[in-house]
């Protein structure tokens, strides 16, 4: 089935939960839990801390992130917020700032 | 699953079957709930709430298609359609609402959103003359009350007899113009309403309706 997906136009706030996987085109205000990937689209404003097993980043976010797998900040991407992670990429061109922790 | 970037942004906005949101949704774009959603929905768009959704909220858009479960009000500026899998316990207002058959709910429909106004001065008038008639209906309706008017005919039937016999027979059908002139026969004698009033005070109905029958 598909997966979650948030649109462009869409403001939610609030706290969402999720089995599986979430996009999100629109705008999160609030708390994320995902036991699948959370992918924020570029355009995407979220101000919330986000959970879950993988994170893309391609728009904004601004919160603490904690992912059991990876943290992508893609191109053109901003991510404001403490980075909780096994594994974290920052692409040339995104912007971060903040405190990573990779349980080293 | 998390091919970020590329996607377009026109994609519908989808709540999938294990997500659960608490909250509030607003913006514009149409969105499908298929899982959980507690809090507040005001959308710019169709809402649709698929089967197996459980929603528990006041949902608000310009078009609302239930299949699922909701719990809350629904406000539609096009229109509500109830599918037949849909269980909604909440009011519906919308100029336009949709049940199918099979479908279940419970609440107040309200459709005269665009009416409402026209309605209005065409009520008033029709308010005005129908406190006349329920003056007139309501002792009608009365057993014991239609027993009131009877007796006080009887000693104006002394005077006028065919008048009355007339005035009796109408009552009931032609409600309006003998009900404007019975009042005012009432009026002066009060007698027979009197009995009437202590025999209900009394709240054991097996005494008045003996005496009823015994006055009969």
């Amino acid at each position: 089935m598909a997966s979650t997906v948030i649109g462009a136009g869409i403001v939610i706030e609030g706290e969402v939960e999720s089995d599986e996987a979430l996009v999100i085109h629109g705008t999160i205000r609030g708390k994320i839990d995902s036991k699948e990937s959370v992918a924020v689209e570029q355009g995407s404003t979220v101000e919330a801390d986000v959970s879950a097993r993988e994170v893309t980043v391609g728009g904004n976010l601004t919160g603490n992130v904690t992912a059991e797998g990876r943290v992508v900040i893609a191109t053109g991407a901003r991510l404001i917020g403490d980075v909780k992670a096994a594994r974290f990429t920052i692409q040339d061109g995104a912007q971060f700032k903040g405190h990573v922790d990779m349980d080293v | 699953m998390a091919a970020p970037i590329s996607r377009g942004q026109t994609a519908a906005s989808v709540l999938a079957e294990g997500l659960t949101l608490t909250g509030r949704v607003a913006g514009s774009g149409d969105l499908e709930v298929r899982g959980h959603l507690e809090g507040e929905v005001d959308l710019e768009g169709e809402l649709t709430l698929a089967e197996g959704a459980t929603v528990r909220a006041n949902v608000s858009a310009t078009r609302v298609v239930v299949r699922g479960a909701l719990l809350g009000d629904v406000r539609a500026g096009d229109s509500i359609v109830l599918e037949a899998s849909a269980r909604v316990v909440g009011d519906l207002t919308s100029p336009r609402i949709t049940i199918a058959l099979g479908a279940q709910i419970r609440g107040n429909l309200d459709m005269s959103e665009a009416e409402t106004t026209r309605i209005v001065p065409a009520t008033r008038p029709a308010v005005v003359s129908r406190p006349v008639e329920t003056r007139a209906s309501a002792p009608a309706a009365r057993p014991m009350a239609q027993k009131g008017p009877i007796t006080p005919a009887k000693p104006v039937a002394v005077t006028r007899k065919p008048a009355p016999v007339v005035a009796v027979a109408p009552a009931p059908a032609a409600e309006e113009a003998p009900a404007a002139e019975e009042p005012k026969a009432d009026a002066p004698r009060k007698e027979p309403p009197s009995p009437v009033v202590p025999a209900i005070k009394k709240g054991q109905k097996a005494q008045p309706k003996r005496k009823a029958h015994e006055a009969k």
